[in-house]
């Protein structure tokens, strides 16, 4: 069963504001990844997302459940968008390595 | 002894006119200000009038018909008949006129500090607005309005998280140099008290206003980034100014930040960060961009690049697993 999230039905086609990010990704993704074999975050209608939102709601939901990470998938990214994306997963991915998480291998 | 006015002569004068108002009525005030302005002892100036004639064929754009009182033709010769106002001597006027903005300009918002403009609203009204013909639905043709909203939403999050203030945002296109500027400014603590006050390692009590704006722009390190949300989350990953200085060398742009006794930036042609103290101390930060706007295409490779550049995408990363 997958949990699919469409970002821009909360956010619009700009996604800015890091706050929003991490209240966002506690009320709706945070409780359910457990329940979830796949988790989805769908960025179709999103034309652009900055790095403060992008490492709010994906660096910081990869470091804070690593369990996440073989499950995490991420649709409808434009070019932009998708920069931003690729950028968080390495910056989770990189804090799960420093504390030596067994999940990134 | 002088003839001219002291505070002592200036507090009779004044109480003596406010005399004639309260107790005997304007015609008083009036006869006390014609007095005062034969005696020459006081030069009125007027610094807020407005000059308008209604039954011009165009109109004007205030005052609205229906107010009466206001609409009818007050021009210079209206205003020197005015019995009451005799005693001004010089006005000056403003030459001012509110009107729609039609796109030109967007009026200045706070940012931050409780009923400020959302991060989303500010970025993309004045992106909106200096790039008004942008085809959002073409890369290679939104690259500006992209790179705008980007970079002044990271700001205007820094001036939320960091600023303990509020902040305002400016933007300008000049078709001379070619160049869009930006700047963002808060009244806030600083960088330097950032450190300090949000208890950072980085922190120390030698650290300099200059060292600490340095600091600031080292990717990963933030004055907050070793702090916690109610959620767990990191507070900031610290990579928002050291992506926006990455941006304006990777277009050949400028960047500016500005703190306390320090202004930390660097100019077209050189990446070097170059430090220069300041003479008279700024509170809070200032931070402020250019790019010109010619060399600005496809905002996704120009973002790539500046993220590779400061090792936040790291080259040859597959992903591609992670995408449908």
């Amino acid at each position: 069963m997958s949990l699919l999230i469409q970002l821009t039905s909360e956010f619009g086609d700009f996604c800015a504001d890091g706050a929003k990010a991490a209240e966002f990704r506690y009320r709706v993704i945070d409780p359910f990844v457990q329940m979830h074999e796949q988790v989805v975050l769908d960025f179709g209608g999103v034309r652009s997302m900055n790095s403060s939102f992008a490492n709010a709601l994906i660096a910081n939901l990869i470091s804070q459940h690593p369990e996440v990470l073989p499950k995490l998938r991420f649709s409808g990214c434009n070019a932009r968008v998708r920069v931003s994306v690729e950028s968080a997963l390495a910056l989770g991915m990189e804090r799960l390595r420093e504390r030596g998480t067994a999940a990134v291998a | 002894m002088s003839s001219g006015p002291n505070r002592r002569r200036f507090l009779a004068i004044t109480a003596q006119t406010v005399a004639g108002v309260t107790l005997s009525g304007w015609n008083s005030a009036h006869a006390v200000a014609q007095d005062l302005s034969t005696r020459g002892a006081l030069t009125l100036i007027d610094t807020h009038t407005h000059f308008y004639d209604p039954a011009r064929p165009q109109g004007v754009p205030w005052p609205p018909r229906d107010e009466k009182r206001l609409s009818r033709t007050v021009l210079p010769k209206d205003y020197q008949t005015l019995p009451v106002l005799r005693p001004v001597t010089g006005t000056v006027s403003e030459e001012f006129r509110r009107r729609d903005a039609g796109g030109r300009f967007v009026e200045l918002r706070q940012i931050g500090g409780g009923g400020g403009a959302s991060v989303t609203e500010l970025a993309t009204e004045i992106a909106d607005c200096l790039v008004p013909d942008a085809n959002v639905d073409d890369p290679e043709e939104s690259g500006l309005f992209d790179l705008l909203q980007y970079a002044l939403s990271e700001l205007a999050n820094n001036v939320i998280q960091h600023a303990k203030a509020p902040g305002f945002a400016m933007a300008q296109y000049t078709a001379r140099t070619d160049l869009i500027r930006l700047a963002i400014s808060d009244h806030g603590i600083g960088v330097l008290a950032s450190f300090r006050e949000n208890g950072s390692a980085h922190w120390t009590p030698q650290l300099s206003d200059a060292a600490a704006i340095a600091l600031a722009l080292r990717s990963k390190v933030s004055s907050k980034s070793h702090l916690t949300t109610p959620w767990g989350d990191s507070v900031n990953a610290g990579v928002g100014l050291t992506l926006l200085r990455a941006l304006s060398a990777a277009t050949g742009g400028e960047f500016l930040l500005a703190s306390g006794g320090a202004v930390v930036g660097f100019r077209t042609g050189s990446g070097e960060l170059r430090t220069t103290p300041l003479q008279v101390g700024f509170r809070g930060t200032v931070c402020a961009m250019a790019f010109p706007r010619a060399k600005i295409k496809n905002f996704a490779d120009l973002l790539h690049e500046a993220k590779e550049s400061v090792g936040l995408l790291p080259s040859g990363g597959d992903f591609g697993k992670f995408f449908s």
